[in-house]
Protein backbone atom coordinates (compact mmCIF):
# COMPACT_ATOMS: atom_id res chain seq x y z
CA UNK A 1 0.00 0.00 0.00
CA UNK A 2 1.39 3.38 -0.90
CA UNK A 3 1.66 6.01 1.76
CA UNK A 4 -0.63 8.91 0.90
CA UNK A 5 0.77 12.32 1.65
CA UNK A 6 -0.68 14.49 4.38
CA UNK A 7 -3.55 16.68 3.22
CA UNK A 8 -2.87 20.08 4.77
CA UNK A 9 -6.27 21.32 3.49
CA UNK A 10 -7.82 19.49 6.43
CA UNK A 11 -6.43 22.25 8.62
CA UNK A 12 -8.46 24.74 6.58
CA UNK A 13 -11.54 22.58 7.10
CA UNK A 14 -10.97 22.59 10.81
CA UNK A 15 -10.48 26.35 10.86
CA UNK A 16 -13.77 26.80 8.97
CA UNK A 17 -15.52 24.49 11.41
CA UNK A 18 -14.24 26.52 14.36
CA UNK A 19 -15.33 29.80 12.73
CA UNK A 20 -18.74 28.40 11.91
CA UNK A 21 -19.08 27.16 15.43
CA UNK A 22 -18.16 30.56 16.85
CA UNK A 23 -20.53 32.46 14.54
CA UNK A 24 -23.38 30.06 15.38
CA UNK A 25 -22.61 30.45 19.03
CA UNK A 26 -22.72 34.27 18.84
CA UNK A 27 -25.99 34.18 16.90
CA UNK A 28 -27.46 31.81 19.41
CA UNK A 29 -26.34 34.00 22.29
CA UNK A 30 -28.31 36.90 20.84
CA UNK A 31 -31.47 34.99 20.02
CA UNK A 32 -32.07 32.31 22.56
CA UNK A 33 -33.07 32.35 26.15
CA UNK A 34 -30.92 30.63 28.73
CA UNK A 35 -32.24 27.10 28.33
CA UNK A 36 -32.30 27.19 24.55
CA UNK A 37 -28.91 28.81 24.56
CA UNK A 38 -27.49 26.02 26.68
CA UNK A 39 -29.06 23.45 24.38
CA UNK A 40 -27.73 25.17 21.25
CA UNK A 41 -24.31 25.39 22.86
CA UNK A 42 -24.35 21.71 23.59
CA UNK A 43 -25.49 20.84 20.05
CA UNK A 44 -22.80 23.08 18.58
CA UNK A 45 -20.18 21.56 20.79
CA UNK A 46 -21.26 18.09 19.74
CA UNK A 47 -21.22 19.10 16.07
CA UNK A 48 -17.73 20.51 16.57
CA UNK A 49 -16.58 17.23 18.14
CA UNK A 50 -18.25 15.29 15.33
CA UNK A 51 -16.51 17.48 12.78
CA UNK A 52 -13.16 16.82 14.43
CA UNK A 53 -14.07 13.12 14.42
CA UNK A 54 -14.80 13.29 10.70
CA UNK A 55 -11.50 14.97 10.07
CA UNK A 56 -9.74 12.28 12.00
CA UNK A 57 -11.54 9.56 10.06
CA UNK A 58 -10.33 11.18 6.88
CA UNK A 59 -6.85 11.11 8.31
CA UNK A 60 -6.84 7.42 9.16
CA UNK A 61 -4.07 6.88 6.72
CA UNK A 62 -1.87 9.42 8.42
CA UNK A 63 0.80 7.85 10.57
CA UNK A 64 0.99 9.20 14.06
CA UNK A 65 4.29 8.62 15.81
CA UNK A 66 4.70 9.16 19.46
CA UNK A 67 7.95 11.02 19.79
CA UNK A 68 8.02 10.46 23.56
CA UNK A 69 8.68 6.78 23.04
CA UNK A 70 12.44 6.36 22.95
CA UNK A 71 12.23 3.10 21.11
CA UNK A 72 10.29 4.62 18.28
CA UNK A 73 12.43 7.74 18.35
CA UNK A 74 15.49 5.58 17.87
CA UNK A 75 13.98 4.24 14.68
CA UNK A 76 13.91 7.71 13.13
CA UNK A 77 17.26 7.21 11.47
CA UNK A 78 15.70 4.33 9.48
CA UNK A 79 12.95 6.52 8.04
CA UNK A 80 13.03 8.21 4.70
CA UNK A 81 12.89 12.05 4.52
CA UNK A 82 9.34 11.72 3.16
CA UNK A 83 8.25 9.66 6.17
CA UNK A 84 9.89 12.11 8.57
CA UNK A 85 8.09 14.96 6.78
CA UNK A 86 4.77 13.09 7.16
CA UNK A 87 5.40 12.60 10.88
CA UNK A 88 6.28 16.25 11.35
CA UNK A 89 3.19 17.36 9.41
CA UNK A 90 1.02 15.08 11.51
CA UNK A 91 2.49 16.41 14.74
CA UNK A 92 1.95 19.99 13.54
CA UNK A 93 -1.64 19.11 12.73
CA UNK A 94 -2.25 17.68 16.20
CA UNK A 95 -0.59 20.72 17.80
CA UNK A 96 -2.75 23.09 15.78
CA UNK A 97 -5.91 21.26 16.77
CA UNK A 98 -4.85 21.34 20.43
CA UNK A 99 -4.10 25.06 20.18
CA UNK A 100 -7.54 25.66 18.68
CA UNK A 101 -9.09 23.88 21.63
CA UNK A 102 -6.94 25.81 24.12
CA UNK A 103 -7.91 29.14 22.55
CA UNK A 104 -11.61 28.51 22.90
CA UNK A 105 -12.56 30.88 25.68
CA UNK A 106 -16.29 30.32 25.10
CA UNK A 107 -16.09 26.87 26.65
CA UNK A 108 -15.98 26.32 30.36
CA UNK A 109 -13.27 24.26 32.03
CA UNK A 110 -15.30 21.06 31.94
CA UNK A 111 -16.10 21.41 28.25
CA UNK A 112 -12.48 22.12 27.38
CA UNK A 113 -11.42 19.08 29.36
CA UNK A 114 -13.99 16.98 27.50
CA UNK A 115 -12.69 18.19 24.14
CA UNK A 116 -9.11 17.49 25.16
CA UNK A 117 -10.04 14.01 26.30
CA UNK A 118 -11.72 13.43 22.96
CA UNK A 119 -8.57 14.52 21.17
CA UNK A 120 -6.36 12.36 23.37
CA UNK A 121 -8.63 9.40 22.66
CA UNK A 122 -8.28 9.94 18.94
CA UNK A 123 -4.52 10.27 19.29
CA UNK A 124 -4.42 6.92 21.05
CA UNK A 125 -6.56 5.35 18.34
CA UNK A 126 -4.23 6.73 15.66
CA UNK A 127 -1.23 5.39 17.57
CA UNK A 128 -2.82 1.94 17.84
CA UNK A 129 -3.70 1.92 14.16
CA UNK A 130 -0.14 2.88 13.41
CA UNK A 131 1.21 -0.01 15.45
CA UNK A 132 -1.26 -2.64 14.28
CA UNK A 133 -1.46 -1.87 10.60
CA UNK A 134 2.07 -0.81 9.79
CA UNK A 135 3.18 -2.40 6.55
CA UNK A 136 6.82 -2.36 7.51
CA UNK A 137 7.54 -6.02 8.25
CA UNK A 138 10.69 -5.22 10.16
CA UNK A 139 8.71 -3.44 12.84
CA UNK A 140 7.24 -5.85 15.32
CA UNK A 141 4.36 -5.26 17.65
CA UNK A 142 5.76 -4.78 21.06
CA UNK A 143 3.72 -4.74 24.26
CA UNK A 144 6.25 -2.18 25.51
CA UNK A 145 4.73 0.34 23.15
CA UNK A 146 1.41 -0.08 24.90
CA UNK A 147 2.96 0.89 28.23
CA UNK A 148 2.45 4.46 27.04
CA UNK A 149 -1.29 3.97 27.10
CA UNK A 150 -3.29 4.55 30.28
CA UNK A 151 -4.63 1.78 32.48
CA UNK A 152 -8.01 1.92 30.75
CA UNK A 153 -6.39 0.53 27.59
CA UNK A 154 -4.98 -2.59 29.29
CA UNK A 155 -7.34 -4.93 27.35
CA UNK A 156 -5.29 -3.97 24.33
CA UNK A 157 -2.51 -6.14 25.71
CA UNK A 158 -4.55 -9.19 24.77
CA UNK A 159 -5.07 -7.82 21.26
CA UNK A 160 -1.32 -7.33 20.92
CA UNK A 161 -0.51 -10.80 22.24
CA UNK A 162 -3.14 -12.40 19.97
CA UNK A 163 -1.86 -10.50 16.96
CA UNK A 164 1.72 -11.43 17.78
CA UNK A 165 0.79 -15.09 18.18
CA UNK A 166 -1.02 -15.03 14.86
CA UNK A 167 1.90 -13.31 13.22
CA UNK A 168 4.36 -15.88 14.62
CA UNK A 169 2.17 -18.73 13.41
CA UNK A 170 2.00 -17.21 9.95
CA UNK A 171 5.80 -16.91 9.98
CA UNK A 172 6.10 -20.59 10.88
CA UNK A 173 3.67 -21.56 8.10
CA UNK A 174 5.46 -19.42 5.55
CA UNK A 175 9.00 -20.43 6.36
CA UNK A 176 8.45 -23.92 7.72
CA UNK A 177 11.14 -25.39 5.44
CA UNK A 178 13.80 -23.39 7.26
CA UNK A 179 12.60 -24.50 10.68
CA UNK A 180 12.39 -28.25 10.16
CA UNK A 181 15.82 -28.88 11.62
CA UNK A 182 15.78 -26.05 14.10
CA UNK A 183 15.81 -27.10 17.76
CA UNK A 184 14.07 -23.92 18.78
CA UNK A 185 11.05 -24.63 16.62
CA UNK A 186 11.08 -28.31 17.46
CA UNK A 187 9.72 -27.30 20.88
CA UNK A 188 7.11 -25.00 19.40
CA UNK A 189 3.56 -26.42 19.58
CA UNK A 190 2.57 -24.20 16.67
CA UNK A 191 5.23 -25.83 14.51
CA UNK A 192 4.09 -29.35 15.45
CA UNK A 193 0.49 -28.35 14.76
CA UNK A 194 1.52 -27.06 11.34
CA UNK A 195 3.50 -30.24 10.57
CA UNK A 196 0.52 -32.37 11.57
CA UNK A 197 -1.78 -30.31 9.36
CA UNK A 198 0.61 -30.80 6.47
CA UNK A 199 0.77 -34.55 7.09
CA UNK A 200 -3.02 -34.83 7.16
CA UNK A 201 -3.45 -32.38 4.30
CA UNK A 202 -5.53 -30.00 6.44
CA UNK A 203 -5.67 -26.26 6.29
CA UNK A 204 -3.59 -24.97 9.25
CA UNK A 205 -6.05 -22.53 10.78
CA UNK A 206 -4.52 -20.39 13.53
CA UNK A 207 -7.00 -21.85 16.01
CA UNK A 208 -4.17 -23.29 18.08
CA UNK A 209 -3.76 -19.83 19.55
CA UNK A 210 -7.31 -20.08 20.84
CA UNK A 211 -6.44 -22.95 23.18
CA UNK A 212 -5.74 -21.87 26.72
CA UNK A 213 -5.58 -24.17 29.75
CA UNK A 214 -7.20 -27.01 27.84
CA UNK A 215 -10.08 -24.85 26.66
CA UNK A 216 -10.66 -24.28 22.97
CA UNK A 217 -12.56 -21.01 22.97
CA UNK A 218 -13.94 -20.12 19.55
CA UNK A 219 -16.17 -17.23 20.56
CA UNK A 220 -17.00 -14.84 17.75
CA UNK A 221 -14.54 -16.71 15.55
CA UNK A 222 -16.13 -16.94 12.12
CA UNK A 223 -15.62 -20.21 10.31
CA UNK A 224 -16.30 -20.96 6.68
CA UNK A 225 -16.43 -24.03 4.49
CA UNK A 226 -12.83 -23.56 3.40
CA UNK A 227 -11.44 -24.86 0.16
CA UNK B 1 -5.21 -32.04 25.94
CA UNK B 2 -8.44 -30.19 25.23
CA UNK B 3 -11.09 -30.77 27.89
CA UNK B 4 -13.46 -27.96 27.01
CA UNK B 5 -14.68 -26.59 23.69
CA UNK B 6 -16.75 -23.44 23.27
CA UNK B 7 -18.26 -22.76 19.85
CA UNK B 8 -19.94 -19.38 19.98
CA UNK B 9 -21.27 -17.25 17.15
CA UNK B 10 -19.16 -18.92 14.47
CA UNK B 11 -21.49 -18.04 11.59
CA UNK B 12 -21.85 -21.66 10.51
CA UNK B 13 -24.89 -23.58 9.37
CA UNK B 14 -26.16 -27.00 10.38
CA UNK B 15 -23.95 -29.11 8.10
CA UNK B 16 -20.83 -27.11 8.94
CA UNK B 17 -21.52 -27.43 12.65
CA UNK B 18 -22.00 -31.17 12.12
CA UNK B 19 -18.59 -31.28 10.47
CA UNK B 20 -16.95 -29.33 13.30
CA UNK B 21 -18.59 -31.49 15.97
CA UNK B 22 -17.64 -34.71 14.19
CA UNK B 23 -14.05 -33.49 13.99
CA UNK B 24 -14.05 -33.47 17.81
CA UNK B 25 -14.84 -37.19 17.95
CA UNK B 26 -11.20 -38.37 18.11
CA UNK B 27 -10.84 -36.25 21.24
CA UNK B 28 -14.19 -37.30 22.69
CA UNK B 29 -12.51 -39.33 25.44
CA UNK B 30 -10.99 -36.22 27.00
CA UNK B 31 -13.82 -33.81 26.40
CA UNK B 32 -15.53 -32.72 29.61
CA UNK B 33 -17.54 -29.76 28.40
CA UNK B 34 -18.98 -28.71 25.06
CA UNK B 35 -20.81 -25.43 24.68
CA UNK B 36 -22.60 -24.44 21.48
CA UNK B 37 -23.89 -20.88 21.59
CA UNK B 38 -25.47 -18.68 18.91
CA UNK B 39 -25.08 -21.26 16.15
CA UNK B 40 -27.48 -23.27 14.02
CA UNK B 41 -28.43 -26.81 14.98
CA UNK B 42 -30.33 -29.02 12.56
CA UNK B 43 -30.66 -32.74 12.00
CA UNK B 44 -27.06 -33.18 10.82
CA UNK B 45 -25.55 -31.34 13.78
CA UNK B 46 -27.81 -33.15 16.25
CA UNK B 47 -26.77 -36.49 14.73
CA UNK B 48 -23.10 -35.53 15.04
CA UNK B 49 -23.72 -34.41 18.61
CA UNK B 50 -25.32 -37.76 19.41
CA UNK B 51 -22.31 -39.59 17.96
CA UNK B 52 -19.99 -37.43 20.05
CA UNK B 53 -22.01 -37.84 23.24
CA UNK B 54 -22.27 -41.59 22.81
CA UNK B 55 -18.52 -41.95 22.30
CA UNK B 56 -17.50 -39.61 25.07
CA UNK B 57 -16.88 -41.14 28.47
CA UNK B 58 -15.97 -37.98 30.29
CA UNK B 59 -18.47 -35.44 28.98
CA UNK B 60 -19.95 -33.69 31.99
CA UNK B 61 -21.71 -30.77 30.39
CA UNK B 62 -23.35 -30.17 27.05
CA UNK B 63 -24.53 -26.57 26.80
CA UNK B 64 -26.76 -25.45 23.94
CA UNK B 65 -27.69 -21.81 24.31
CA UNK B 66 -29.32 -19.22 22.04
CA UNK B 67 -29.08 -21.50 19.03
CA UNK B 68 -31.33 -21.57 16.00
CA UNK B 69 -32.92 -24.98 16.16
CA UNK B 70 -34.17 -26.46 12.91
CA UNK B 71 -37.04 -28.93 13.05
CA UNK B 72 -37.03 -31.42 15.87
CA UNK B 73 -33.25 -31.63 16.15
CA UNK B 74 -33.07 -31.24 19.91
CA UNK B 75 -36.01 -33.54 20.61
CA UNK B 76 -34.39 -36.21 18.44
CA UNK B 77 -31.07 -35.75 20.24
CA UNK B 78 -32.67 -35.97 23.66
CA UNK B 79 -34.71 -39.02 22.62
CA UNK B 80 -31.64 -40.80 21.28
CA UNK B 81 -29.57 -40.01 24.37
CA UNK B 82 -32.32 -41.08 26.77
CA UNK B 83 -32.97 -44.33 24.85
CA UNK B 84 -29.25 -45.04 24.72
Amino acid sequence: MTRPSLNIDLLGDLELAVKEYRSNNVANNNKCDDSRQAKAKRVNRESFIMHVDDLKKNMEYIKFHNTINDEMANEDHMKTPKEIQEINDTNILWTNIENEVNLRDDLDEYEQMELKENLEDQKRQALIRDMLFDNDEERNLSPDKFKLLPESNKPLDSIVSNTNARKNFMLICRESDKFIESEEFDKSPEFHYFKRCMQENCLPLPTINKISDGVLMLAGYKLNEGV
Amino acid sequence: MISEVVLENNGINDSMLAYVVSSLEPKAQDLAKLAIVKNEIGLKASKALFELVSKSLSLEELKIDTCKIIGTAIEDLVDKVSID
